[in-house]
């Protein structure tokens, strides 16, 4: 399993279980924080915004043009914002730290 | 003749009875929508053209006092009207209700000059517009938050965001929404909104079971400037609850019409299967007595559809929830009568069920219905 923390707009830190191949944005929604994830991961809303912890930025897949384009209408936007259905999770992500926006 | 009475002859000649508007929409449904409909439904052809010689038919402004032929603004007659192109193909009903919708909430601004600009032309059909209301009707039940936000700036506001699954779009047509002050989120806008301007991008990202031809777009904010002109209201005030009860009243447009072509594809299931249909618990003589004591029911709430007091809500929206459970009913009953034959890929049979399944999840969805009902009767 890899373990992934996601921190709360209350400052709380969750620490998550996730299979290989599971999207952050579904990991966070099986954990019942506020993820909406409303298109389902087709890049159609940015209800999934996270800000990834600086120092896992770099290691995330380069992000997209579509996934640029919608993190661009975020009015909250941090410069390592990522959309969570964007951020598949793998081994080499093991501790990954996010956290949800204010 | 005077000017005047020149300008008032003319009004004459142009007027319409109810019947022979209702009677040259749904003739020219029955002609342009039925070699259409397959193509509308799945391959996501966006019926511009059908829309555009259905608004001349009178379609889109029955409900609207400056714009209708009638001899006067009747919501009823929308609803009807609707319902007649429905019953060929809810896709072109769907965008029916998003046009007409638009037109209703330039029908109760106080904007004069927007009204004056944009009202003739969504009203006729040369000019497109959908309804960017799923987000904020669902925000103001306490479902959702906004997701567009505002900053103020000399002569309008700077608003970033996206509003998923917006209606009857494409480039240069009109939507309406609401935006929400980032920095006092109890003041609310009410806008105009036109696609392609600077800083406003649809995008089709998604693919849905039904209704693929519906314009149907993710609408997204960058920095987009809207202008003081633009604003429906502002701040919002009683706007939304003024036009919700007609907005609301006008989807069940969408659920009659398959509820009639639902009752029409039972009755041709009973030529050949009849004998053995007639053991079906509900069949279309039910529906048909159902639905037209539901449309009694709607039309008597259309005559008054900028009531706001909680009675009238509530009744508003026990119809919408009666039309789409009917829909729903009438749907699944109409391939029980077919049996396997309604079970085939391209079956009119198998598309009234995933139309049904629209009515029921289009805002507001049974569960958000039946949730502000149970609000009310705790009241």
């Amino acid at each position: 399993m890899i373990s992934v923390v996601v921190t709360d707009r209350e400052g709380v830190a969750h620490l998550l279980k996730a299979r290989p191949g599971e999207s952050l944005m579904q990991v966070a929604r099986a954990a019942d924080l506020p993820v909406l994830g409303e298109c389902n991961g087709s890049l159609a809303c940015a209800t999934c915004h996270v800000i990834v912890d600086p120092d896992w930025a770099a290691r995330l897949a380069a992000i997209s043009e579509d996934e640029e384009d919608m993190l661009d209408t975020v009015f909250s936007l941090a410069a390592t914002s990522r959309l969570s259905c964007q951020i598949r999770l793998s081994a080499d992500l093991d501790g990954l730290r996010v956290a949800l926006p204010a | 003749m005077s000017a005047g009475l020149a300008s008032l002859a003319a009004v004459e000649t142009t007027m319409a009875t109810p019947q022979m508007v209702l009677d040259g929409i749904r003739n020219r449904a029955r002609a342009e929508l039925p070699s259409q409909v397959d193509a509308i439904d799945r391959d996501g052809v966006y019926p511009r053209e059908i829309m555009a010689s259905l608004g001349a038919e009178g379609l889109f402004s029955s409900h609207l006092h400056a714009q209708t032929r009638l001899a006067r603004a009747d919501l009823g007659m929308a609803i009807r009207s609707m319902a007649a192109v429905a019953a060929e193909c809810m896709s072109t009903g769907f965008c029916t209700w998003c046009q007409d919708a638009n037109g209703w909430y330039l029908e109760n601004t106080a904007n004069t000059a927007l009204r004056e600009r944009l009202q003739p032309g969504i009203g006729s059909g040369a000019v497109m517009a959908g309804t960017g209301m799923s987000n904020p009707m669902k925000t103001l039940s306490g479902i959702e938050s906004f997701k567009l936000k505002a900053t103020r700036v000399d002569g309008g506001y700077i608003v970033s965001g996206v509003l998923p699954w917006v209606s009857n779009l494409g480039q240069g047509h009109w939507f309406a929404t609401v935006i929400e002050d980032a920095t006092d989120p109890s003041h609310l806008i009410f806008a105009m909104v036109q696609c392609g301007q600077i800083g406003v991008e649809i995008r089709q990202n998604a693919r849905f079971v039904a209704l693929e031809g519906t314009g149907t777009y993710s609408v997204l904010f960058r920095r987009a400037f809207i202008a003081d002109e633009m604003l429906l209201a502002d701040p919002i005030g009683d706007a939304v609850k003024k036009i919700l009860p007609g907005v609301i009243m006008l989807q069940t447009g969408m659920g009659l019409g398959v509820i009639e072509a639902c009752i029409q594809l039972m009755r041709e299931s009973n030529r050949t299967h009849g004998a053995t249909n007639q053991y079906l618990p509900k069949g279309p003589g039910y529906f048909e007595d159902a639905a037209a004591g539901l449309l009694d029911d709607i039309l008597r709430l259309a005559a008054t559809p900028t009531e706001t007091d909680a009675g009238f809500r509530k009744q508003v929206l026990s119809a919408r929830l009666r039309t789409s459970e009917m829909a729903l009913e009438a749907a699944q009953s109409a391939l029980l009568h077919a049996g396997s034959r309604g079970y085939l890929q391209g079956s009119p049979v198998n598309r009234r069920l995933r139309e049904s399944y629209f009515v029921a999840i289009i805002t507001p969805s049974i569960r958000h219905l039946r949730k502000e009902l149970a609000g009310l009767e705790a009241h």
